[in-house]
């Protein structure tokens, strides 16, 4: 009886580990796990909304990367249009300071709601995180919440497993996103110069159990460049998953998901040169007139928008990268007029909402209709 | 025509007078007195007694007549209520307590809290000279620093040598501070100090050989506290051949204490080092593979530490474990270069995360 209990346990779990991956959004609840309380948040440095109206925070002073549980899941499929000018002086005065005692550090729009929410960093260090309702800012208390958390540990060399009381290495969280049962991060270390990215299973699990990967792409003649990540998002080329990581010194590099595994080292091949003084600020895939393209906001140069087919379509020469190398634009590219946007995000499957700061200064929070992307 | 407009005017000016009477009525009975209760020199909460509805009160900074300050009211005792602001308020700013548009209480914060004007301790790498291929610099403050703005509107370098201002540090979004956020790390932008890299083929090394730089930092940087840095601060920089060797440990030399004393161990490197890296890759072990405690020193110039143990020293075996992860000033570390060449096999593919010196106090 005992042995046939088991069998049916395991199918059961069988069942649930194959819903979990198929069908996450529906059949579980991935809050089950969380507890309610003060998360002690240190800092938003990165927002990024997962399913069930979770919102994934990229805390770089803790180190730490929360799931909150937002709550707001009343399904809207179209967003109303945003136009908001003076987001910063409108963001000061609700908090009661001046503009130049806040600074807004990441937005994200929940998917669910298609309510935008804003990382708010203050002068002193009290994160703040805002969500827009209609033309106003509301608070979303962080101090009772239902969260769960992990924390970006480091491996430590083996030789001094025992060095205790060193200071915590301190990861500034460059990029965080939710993909496919995975909360992807890339870090940028304030000491040794290197590569970190990470998939962490979630819900989150005490073992800790997750990829710490080094990534390696050697797209640039005979010398390695081992570099930090960024900014990236995950893009479907060919029925194939890539990571699309643009770097703090290189463009735009594409992995195969399936090959970033724990301990390997993964070649990257360059799909796209951005010009040099520029580099990525924000990435944003949506699909137009039945074909999927893919944004990306600048430092120093236009939104530029690029056509998966051509990412797809020019696999072939980027497997020599040496031959690539020689070429210095890779894939095309189309330059949008938009100027200056710091913060993008897709606002419903036919807008983005976007944050940009005008030719006369002034910050401005709008959304646009993809046709016009 | 002309009889109705004279009633019109007399019906305006009555209602006026009523109006004006109402409200200085009004406004004498309910303006209140604002409690600010403060909390480490924070402004935290404010307290006040109303006795109508508090549907329409609202906290607003004076000048602003729309948007009111995010907080919780909380009812604390009959007809007393305390306001919690979602951040402390702001140090010397004004804030006015509305019934929908009257004014019936204000406040301002206390600017004078005994705070320290913040300072910079020290520049990393201390040392004035370095190679061509510097890859990232510190600045350490006396107290952390504002988490607002972008560090690089205050620091400028200028090329003595041209006579002409560069920028030479990587831009980044996700600025590197350390926890605390009084250590900051800013990177001379890698992409042009790898060889062959575009940004290194179309704008060349951040910083030049032969060259002199001063980099300026300008006292407007504030603290978390709101108060701008002692005074503007300089460092001059001055660029020698470009570093392409790992640091050799093999080279390094240890002056040794004398046994049944609590001298300082002094480790010699071949070449100034990653100051902050230094403070924390380098540990020792006694002869039995215990952690020996003590104060761990990086002398100015980045050439050398001194350590000082908690304890006496014995006459024992003792081991310098120093991670690999050690950087010199150009990012090599004790495993690879910055920028290595992969056409060229290492002789040795052995990857340790941690290198080894021994010692022996006779």
């Amino acid at each position: 009886m005992k042995k046939i209990l088991l069998g049916f346990a395991i199918v059961i779990g069988g069942f649930i580990t194959i819903a979990a991956t198929k069908n996450m959004d529906k059949d579980v609840d991935l809050t089950e796990g969380f507890s309610f309380g003060n998360p002690e948040i240190a800092s938003i440095n990165q927002l990024n909304f997962g399913p069930q109206g979770i919102l994934f925070v990229g805390d770089s002073k803790k180190a730490t990367i929360y799931a909150l549980n937002t709550n707001d899941t009343h399904v809207k499929d179209k967003a109303a249009e945003v136009n908001i000018g003076e987001v910063d002086a409108k963001i000061a005065a609700a908090l009661g300071t001046t503009i130049e005692k806040v600074k807004i550090t990441d937005m994200a729009v929940n998917p669910i709601s298609k309510v935008v929410y804003f990382g708010v960093q203050t002068e002193a260090g009290t994160p703040v995180l805002l969500k827009l309702i209609g033309e106003n800012f509301e608070s979303v208390p962080l101090q009772e919440i239902s969260y769960s958390q992990i924390e970006l540990t480091d491996p430590v060399a083996e030789d001094a497993k025992d060095h205790r009381e060193r200071p915590l290495r301190v990861w500034a969280i460059s990029d965080l996103k939710y993909h496919d049962g995975q909360v992807l991060v890339s870090g940028l270390s304030n000491k040794e110069f290197g590569s970190t990215f990470r998939s962490i299973p979630f819900p989150f699990n005490d073992a800790q159990d997750y990829a710490s990967l080094e990534i390696y792409h050697a797209a640039h003649g005979k010398y390695e460049t081992q570099s930090p990540i960024k900014t990236f998002d995950v893009v479907q080329l060919d029925g194939e998953t890539y990571l699309m990581a643009s770097y703090t010194c290189t463009p735009l590099v594409l992995f195969p998901m399936k090959e970033l595994k724990n301990g390997v080292h993964s070649k990257g091949r360059t799909v796209a040169e951005l010009g040099s003084g520029n580099s990525p600020l924000d990435m944003v895939s949506f699909e137009k007139e039945g074909k999927q393209y893919f944004v990306m906001s600048n430092t120093n140069r236009p939104i530029m928008r690029i056509d998966y087919a051509d990412l797809a379509a020019s696999k072939e020469s980027l497997t020599e990268p040496i031959k690539e190398f020689a070429v210095s634009a890779g894939v095309d590219y189309v330059s949008l007029p938009m100027v200056n946007v710091l913060q993008m995000d897709n606002l419903d499957a036919n807008s983005i909402v976007y944050m940009q700061r005008t030719a006369d200064g002034e910050l401005v929070l709008r959304s646009r209709t993809t046709k016009r992307m | 025509m002309p009889m109705y407009d004279i009633k019109k005017i007399k019906l305006y000016l009555v209602f006026f007078c009523l109006n004006s009477l109402l409200i200085s009525c009004e406004g004498n009975r309910t303006t209140t007195a604002v409690q600010v209760h403060y909390e480490n020199g924070k402004a935290v909460s404010v307290e006040f007694t109303y006795d109508k509805d508090i549907d329409n009160l609202g906290l607003f900074l004076k000048k602003e007549l729309k948007i009111p300050v995010l907080g919780s009211l909380v009812n604390v005792g009959s007809n007393k209520y305390s306001f919690i602001p979602v951040i402390p308020f702001t140090d010397g700013q004004t804030y006015s307590l509305r019934a929908g548009k009257r004014t019936i209480g204000s406040f301002t914060v206390s600017d004078n809290l005994n705070k320290t004007v913040p300072e910079i301790l020290d520049i990393y790498p201390n040392t004035d000279t370095v190679p061509e291929n510097l890859l990232k610099m510190y600045f350490r403050f006396s107290q952390p620093m504002q988490e607002v703005g972008h560090v690089l509107d205050f620091i400028k370098v200028v090329d003595e040598t041209e006579g002409a201002v560069k920028e030479i540090f990587l831009e980044m979004e996700s600025e590197l501070w350390n926890k605390r956020h009084d250590l900051l790390t800013l990177w001379l932008d890698p992409g042009r100090i790898k060889t062959d890299l575009i940004p290194n083929r179309e704008r060349g090394m951040p910083i030049l050989k032969g060259h002199h730089y001063t980099i300026h930092i300008d006292s407007n940087w504030r603290s978390a506290e709101g108060l701008p840095l002692k005074h503007p601060y300089k460092k001059t920089l001055i660029v020698t051949q470009r570093d392409t060797k790992k640091p050799a440990i093999k080279n390094w030399t240890i002056d040794l204490p004398n046994a049944d004393s609590r001298q300082p161990l002094s480790l010699l490197f071949s070449e100034p080092m990653d100051a902050v890296l230094s403070s924390e890759a380098i540990v020792i072990y006694d002869g039995s593979g215990n952690r020996l405690p003590g104060d761990l020193e990086v002398v100015k110039g980045e050439k050398k530490i001194l350590f000082t143990p908690k304890n006496n020293w014995k006459t024992e075996s003792y081991k310098i474990i120093v991670e690999a992860i050690l950087e010199d000033l150009a990012g090599n570390n004790l495993n690879r270069l910055f920028d290595e060449n992969i056409s060229v096999k290492s002789k040795n593919n052995i990857s340790l995360n941690a290198h080894a010196l021994d010692f022996k106090i006779d």
